[in-house]
């Protein structure tokens, strides 16, 4: 398991990106850490893997406080964006570079090299310098080299966000089977709320440095905390409509029926589409209703631009925030 | 239309013209001369008594007898050894030290590069100044650490010396310059994943940091030694070669001997075997040089 106990990091320009955070990771989980770009999410993977130094506060690892362990003595591996490999080194010495600092035998690093070259599926590339490869061969050498020296704990930094969108789907699914045949913590950073939701056992949403809501992908998206995560989870984001008491209402654009709501427990709307989008199997549309207020609405039915329609929500697919944007009902 | 068709024919032909003004200056000043020199090493050339008589091989057999020139030679290489040797890792330790990006570390390297800039007249009277035997500051400094004052320039056996820390001390700014710049496109994932790797700070030198800027390496000793092979300025500001042919090298010996002893056709045989020495440990720096450096 992984602890963060009322953590503080303040860089050295004196911006504090986080204060009194706290994080329980549960060993073997999947967890991705999803929030917008400067939420503090690779702060906190780098905290954690001790490649920055925390201001205040301990991180727990495994049942011992790390704070101050060097990197590599954590028991973490990290998965780069970029890759990081070595770039005048082979596919071989890549792996074999950390195993042979960390003592392994001749032997023993063979024997390793080729199971986590195989799980890979990178084998007869063994030989080859990393400007031969492609960028999803790349990151897989770079998960190689984080699997080589076992890890109770893997940190992963976006590590898909260079690759296509084909190459990554195919990836997501690569490191879902990698998870489950280790059984070790992943811990996953990404922006993408689609990535988190496929991939996370749970999912930290995250913004300004604090925790949003940490829970299972289920309960992000259909049970959100706040404001922020029901936006932030979702494509679209859930629909916020505000009211003149300063709470707010809202709803997902796949709940949004067509028609007269007669006699239902229900959300009434009268609005027109300003803007249609096909999107193979659905349409999405941005909506303006009477009152000004805009509004995503998806729907298998094509509708002409301009067209004025009556819509309702059910009581059901309503959520209620309070004036801070706290989840109320 | 009209216009680009006959761009579009004008371009196939322009390839020749556009390089013909670099092709020219080529020829005129670097292929044209060259082949003078080779042609005058196999002449007896004297342009007072307007002689010029093929001697075949005689001009390359007076050199490889003289005493003189057998002296430069050697001093030349050893001359050009020792810059590299000292300027090449001086630089990378400096750059090492000033790859951060504080004030006074970017201050320091714009210092540090001065010497590059300013013209070997002025860098050579500064030092003579400071090589004094008698007045100047670098026996004060030995003085201080009690050891005995050397007479620099003017003793045979220091002179030498004397110009390749002058010259090791001008280029090495700007190798550091240059490492400096290789050094910060080193990625930081690079050194964070050794870290995590488990690599010491000596491991990191020597896996990551070295081989990454090996290709610097390559250029900044081919261009050392081109540069240490064609040094002239230092020579005759300094020392004029002396104290008896001590601190002489080729270019110099070059110069003496073809337009103050007018001995042309025996100072371009010198001139020729420099070439072709130059040749041969440029070619021997990159074949060694490349089956080591990584380029990305």
């Amino acid at each position: 398991m992984i602890s963060i106990r009322n953590l503080k990091k303040t860089y050295p320009n004196g911006f504090t990106v986080m204060e009194n955070f706290n994080l329980e990771i549960e060993s073997g989980s999947f967890t991705v850490l999803l929030g917008p770009s400067g939420c503090g999410k690779t702060t906190l993977i780098r905290l954690i893997s001790g490649l920055e130094s925390c201001t205040e506060g301990a991180v727990w690892i495994a049942g011992n406080d790390v704070t101050h362990y060097e990197p590599g003595e954590r028991g973490v591996a990290v998965v780069f964006q970029n890759y990081a490999l070595y770039p005048h080194m082979t596919v071989e010495k890549n792996i074999s570079f950390g195993l042979r600092n960390f003592g392994y035998k001749k032997d023993e690093i063979k024997r390793i090299l080729a199971e986590v070259l195989d799980l890979v599926g990178l084998s007869e590339h063994a030989g080859k310098k990393p400007s031969s490869l492609s960028g999803g061969q790349k990151q897989r050498v770079a998960l190689a080299r984080a699997i080589s020296k076992s890890p109770d704990v893997f940190l992963m930094d976006e590590p898909l966000s260079n690759l296509d969108a084909r190459l990554r789907a195919q990836m997501r699914g690569e490191l879902i089977r990698i998870h489950r045949k280790l059984g070790a913590t992943f811990v996953y950073i990404t922006h993408d709320q689609a990535e988190a939701m496929s991939l996370g056992d749970y999912i930290a949403v995250m913004d300004n440095g604090r925790i949003m809501q940490y829970g299972t992908s289920e309960d992000v998206y259909g049970n959100p905390a706040n404001v922020f995560t029901a936006r932030f989870i979702g494509d679209p984001g859930m629909n916020i409509l505000s009211r003149k008491d300063g709470t707010s209402l809202g709803f997902r654009g796949q709940k949004v029926c067509i028609g007269r709501p007669e006699g239902l427990d229900c959300l009434f709307i009268r609005g027109a589409v300003s803007t249609r989008e096909h999107l193979g199997d659905a349409y999405s549309y941005k909506m303006t209703a009477s009152d000004g207020a805009r509004f995503e609405m998806r729907s298998p039915e094509r509708l002409e631009e301009g067209a004025l329609l009556d819509m309702f929500v059910m009581k059901s697919d309503l959520y209620a925030f309070d004036e801070k944007g706290t989840r109320i009902a | 239309m009209n216009i680009s068709r006959r761009t579009g024919k004008a371009a196939i032909r322009s390839p020749y013209t556009l390089i013909l003004p670099a092709f020219a200056l080529c020829l005129i000043f670097s292929v044209l001369p060259a082949s003078m020199s080779i042609r005058d090493s196999f002449y007896n050339v004297d342009y007072v008594n307007e002689v010029d008589e093929f001697v075949g091989l005689a001009n390359y057999r007076s050199i490889f007898t003289d005493d003189v020139f057998l002296k430069v030679f050697k001093n030349t290489v050893i001359f050009m050894f020792c810059t590299v040797v000292i300027s090449v890792p001086l630089a990378m330790a400096v750059a090492m030290f000033l790859n951060k990006n504080r004030f006074i570390h970017n201050l320091t390297q714009s210092i540090i590069f001065t010497p590059h800039i300013v013209s070997f007249v002025a860098v050579a009277t500064l030092w003579m100044f400071m090589m004094d035997p008698r007045s100047g500051v670098l026996n004060y400094i030995l003085g201080l650490f009690g050891l005995p004052p050397l007479r620099w320039l003017m003793d045979s056996s220091t002179s030498l010396m004397s110009l390749i820390i002058v010259a090791a001390w001008k280029t090495m700014g700007f190798n550091a310059l240059i490492v400096i710049a290789a050094l910060q496109k080193i990625p930081a994932e690079l050194y964070e994943s050794a870290r995590l790797d488990r690599s010491s700070p000596l491991g990191i030198f020597f896996n990551i940091t070295l081989p990454m800027i090996s290709p610097v390496f390559v250029f900044l000793v081919t261009t050392s030694v081109i540069s240490a092979f064609s040094t002239f300025d230092l020579v005759k500001f300094m020392t004029a070669g002396g104290p008896r042919n001590s601190s002489n090298l080729m270019v110099y010996w070059i110069y003496r001997t073809g337009f103050l002893h007018f001995q042309v056709g025996k100072a371009m045989a010198g001139a020729v075997v420099l070439m072709l020495f130059l040749v041969v440990v440029s070619a021997l720096n990159f074949m060694l040089m490349n089956k080591r450096a990584h380029y990305q």
